[in-house]
């Protein structure tokens, strides 16, 4: 999944991720600073050298492929949220610089994958669903989950950029990696939480993001904002070829009979036909603004109706 | 087991007219070259050819040995592979059809462009990196203001890789003796996890260890910085006169 130079050809994608990356890692090297003094740079190396080597190891999966770990929840469990990510990100760098493993002008968006969302990301998720349940065959569970969703997110948002700067349409792009990454994201999810169990049986001290953490609101608002945003950009890719229903309907000749109960408000994610990208994006924005403030108005009468029973 | 790259050939330093240019010079000028071909437009083939004419050029006279460039440029094969897949996918004027396979014109150039940009942006990473142990690149980045601590726990990484390789090595062969396999069901039945979390541990020891004597010795962050020592005037003139033709090269019409 490491994206080589000249992979992405448009610089707004690799020169936009790389402002987000830089962005993160600001934000992750103003948090671990204590850690980084009192451990010094012992246990965030050795996380790095550990993951690059567990990298070089192919193990093949299913259908004659092979995959390697990328890791990125494994240093993050080792080393919490924020130094996981920093670790991550440099273990890239040093793969970008010494072993051509993935480009330079690249290394913002391959950080921004792999570090970022399928590191910080998946351990996000992992901190969430491990709060729900104190046992462990529950929380290895969930950091299989947390590690597969981690790569399949990282691996979209590859086919993402790719296809975005026209070097392979999009939808082939997403198309293939998502596929070639399904049983990888298992491997990773797999091998995650067993190098994690082992860990815990034989050094739980060494663990230092394994316990469920609180998150700040803030970070998961920053969180929420990204997704926001991905959602935002990928409407912008949405097909506008018919989907399945349409497609059948249109088949059977019965999409004429179909009509609007009630005229939407923006159909097909537009003001008129042939809006600009401006109207379209403002357009998603507000539709995803809408749908989370519907989902939070339901969530809260939940759990107001459970507070009461 | 496979290897996904080797290591080995990193500690071979190539030698060659580059070798003696400073570590800084060679690491700003690379930047250079890799951003100034990012930034041509897609489609604009004219420029394109021209820099990886550019770095043709460097290889040539950079005298490294071919082996050293393959071994470098292997992580690309994936990303080769796909490039030949290019002239299939894109839509346009059709060159060539069999049933539904179609090479188109614009497809062709894609492939062409992207073909060159990724081997020539690839080629010039490797020669930095044959022709500049990697401790002094890592050291080099302190130039482009990448924190102190950060370029520290990146030369700790890179010396702490050999260890865990080593060791990884010597704890597989004592597994393979024991009837382990590397698959994915001894991954999920944790033989493999185990393997794993002790090979992290032991190397951790190790690790600590030897970090641990070099604090009685009178470690600090400072003391291990290699130093870079001056860059002479001659490499400052040439490395501004190859920018400038760089930025020429890529701008002129």
């Amino acid at each position: 999944m490491h994206i080589p130079d000249g992979f992405i050809a448009d610089p707004f994608i690799w020169g936009g991720c790389s402002v987000l990356s830089l962005l993160t890692l600001g934000l992750a090297s103003r948090q671990v600073g204590t850690l980084w003094q009192e451990r010094a740079p012992l246990l965030p190396a050795m996380t790095g050298a550990f993951l690059f080597a567990a990298q070089m190891f192919n193990f093949p999966v299913a259908g004659g492929t092979s995959g390697h770990l990328l890791g990125g929840l494994l240093a993050c469990v080792l080393l919490g949220g924020w130094t996981g990510m920093l670790v991550t990100a440099l273990v890239l760098t040093v793969q970008a610089l010494l072993f051509q493993d993935g480009g330079v002008t690249a290394l913002g968006a391959n950080v921004f994958n792999m570090a970022v969302v399928g590191g910080g990301g998946a351990y996000l998720l992992y901190t969430r669903l491990a709060a729900l349940s104190g046992s462990a065959g529950f929380r290895r569970a969930m950091l299989v989950l947390s590690g597969f969703v981690g790569v399949q997110a990282a691996a979209f948002l590859a086919g993402l950029e790719i296809g975005i700067g026209g070097v392979v349409p999009t939808h082939t792009a997403l198309l293939a990696m998502s596929t070639v990454h399904l049983p990888i994201g298992l491997a990773e999810g797999v091998a995650t939480a067993a190098i994690v169990g082992a860990l815990q049986r034989l050094r739980p001290d060494l663990l230092m993001g394994a316990e469920p953490a609180v998150v700040p609101a803030r970070v998961w608002a920053l969180a929420g904002a990204g997704v926001m945003a991905l959602a935002g950009l990928a409407v912008l890719f949405a097909s506008s070829l018919p989907d399945g229903l349409e497609h059948v309907a249109e088949q059977l000749n019965f999409s004429s009979r179909a009509f609007a109960a009630l005229p939407a408000p923006f159909p097909d994610y537009q003001l008129h036909e042939e809006s600009p990208m401006w109207q379209k994006l403002l357009i998603s924005a507000v539709g995803l603004v809408v749908v989370s403030g519907c989902m939070l108005v339901v969530q809260r009468l939940v759990t107001s109706m459970r507070r009461s029973s | 087991m496979l290897l996904h790259y080797s290591v080995s050939h990193l500690l071979e330093s190539e030698g060659g007219p580059l070798a003696q240019v400073d570590a800084r010079v060679k690491v700003l000028l690379s930047l250079l070259l890799l951003l100034l071909m990012a930034l041509v437009p897609a489609g604009d083939l004219e420029r394109v050819r021209r820099l990886a004419s550019v770095v043709l050029v460097v290889v040539v006279v950079a005298r490294v040995s071919l082996k050293a460039l393959i071994l470098r440029l292997l992580p690309l094969l994936p990303f080769a592979v796909l490039v030949l897949f290019i002239p299939f996918l894109h839509g346009g004027e059709s060159l060539w059809r069999w049933g539904w396979l179609e090479i188109t014109q614009p497809g062709l150039l894609r492939a062409q462009e992207v073909g060159m940009r990724m081997g020539a942006m690839g080629l010039t990473m490797a020669v930095l990196s044959a022709t500049t142990p990697p401790g002094v690149v890592l050291q080099a980045l302190r130039v482009l203001k990448v924190p102190g601590p950060l370029v520290e726990t990146l030369a700790f990484m890179f010396r702490y890789l050999f260890l865990m390789i080593d060791e990884g090595q010597r704890m597989q062969r004592a597994w393979r003796g024991r009837g382990g396999e590397w698959s994915f069901s001894s991954l999920a039945q944790q033989s493999l996890g185990s393997l794993l979390a002790l090979l992290f541990l032991r190397t951790y020891g190790r690790g600590e260890r030897v970090y641990l004597a070099m604090l009685s010795r009178g470690y600090t962050q400072d003391r291990g910085k290699v130093e870079l020592g001056e860059i002479p005037r001659t490499q400052w003139v040439g490395g501004a006169a190859v920018a400038l033709s760089l930025v020429v090269i890529r701008y002129v019409p």
